[in-house]
């Protein structure tokens, strides 16, 4: 692959990319595209590692989740939500309203899981393909999808009966 | 009861909206524009990659076949051997007795 190659696929992937990110870092789209900026430097800084594996949006996504969680701090994602950690938080003014209902909807979920339901309702990843870009076995991505499932329906039937 | 189908949908529905994509993207080729090539991307240094390869190769076929010229030569020339001495084992023992 040339420069301009990885610029025509980075322009493709670039929405995909920026939208997952806006969904982890709960609508603050300065972090978002900040954290997406370092993943595409690093994606092209780093482009002899990819080995061709798997497709190169599951690499790029991989390189973007670990620069979130490099971001944010793995421990703690691990342990807690990320919307317990109050700087994380963005202002009124930083959500976007129609999107307001998604994070909410997603706001309890720690970040493995909220990565997960990310990927495979928005982005149509298949199980697969998650494990390889979060870098989990696919029995723990689908458990992960099944505790979030349970979560989500609860949040959303709630919604609907407003 | 909401069905994976309805969590779907709702997804495809509240999904954030990506704004200014054309002056991100100019962003990030100016940067990569400051940024030296990486070798992987280097045409230059893919041909020269290439062009390596196919010597290491050649030069590793090559070591195989004097390998095993070299190993046929010494076949050859014991089987040589061993065939220009085995008449003499039949020669009467008498035969270089001049005296």
């Amino acid at each position: 692959m040339t420069r301009e190659q990885f610029i025509a696929e980075i322009s493709i992937l670039q929405e995909p990319l920026r939208r997952f990110l806006l969904g982890m870092c709960h609508g603050d789209v300065f972090t978002a595209d900040d954290i997406a900026q370092e993943t595409l430097l690093k994606a092209y800084l780093h482009y002899g590692t990819f080995q061709g594996r798997s497709s190169f949006s599951t690499w790029l996504f991989r390189i973007g989740y670990n620069c979130f969680c490099n971001h944010i701090g793995k421990k703690i994602l691990d342990t807690e939500s990320i919307t317990e950690k109050e700087n994380l938080i963005p202002s009124e003014n930083e959500y976007d309203k129609d999107c307001s209902a998604l994070y909410a909807a997603i706001d309890g979920l720690p970040a493995s899981e909220k990565a997960t339901v990310l990927l495979f309702y928005m982005e149509d990843y298949s199980t697969k393909e998650i494990s390889e870009i979060l870098g989990m076995p696919s029995v723990t991505v689908r458990s992960h999808l099944h505790r979030a499932r349970r979560h989500l329906k609860k949040i959303l039937e709630q919604y609907d009966e407003r | 009861m909401m069905k994976d189908k309805d969590i779907k949908q709702f997804f495809l529905q509240h999904k954030p909206e990506v704004k200014n994509k054309g002056p991100f993207l100019k962003e990030v080729v100016r940067q990569i524009n400051d940024l030296p090539v990486p070798s992987a991307m280097n045409p230059d240094r893919q041909k020269e990659d290439c062009i390596r390869l196919v010597i290491e190769v050649s030069r590793r076929d090559l070591r195989a076949v004097r390998l095993v010229v070299g190993v046929l030569v010494i076949v050859v020339i014991l089987s040589a051997l061993t065939v220009s001495l085995l008449p003499a084992d039949f020669i009467p023992t008498g035969f270089f007795q001049f005296k």
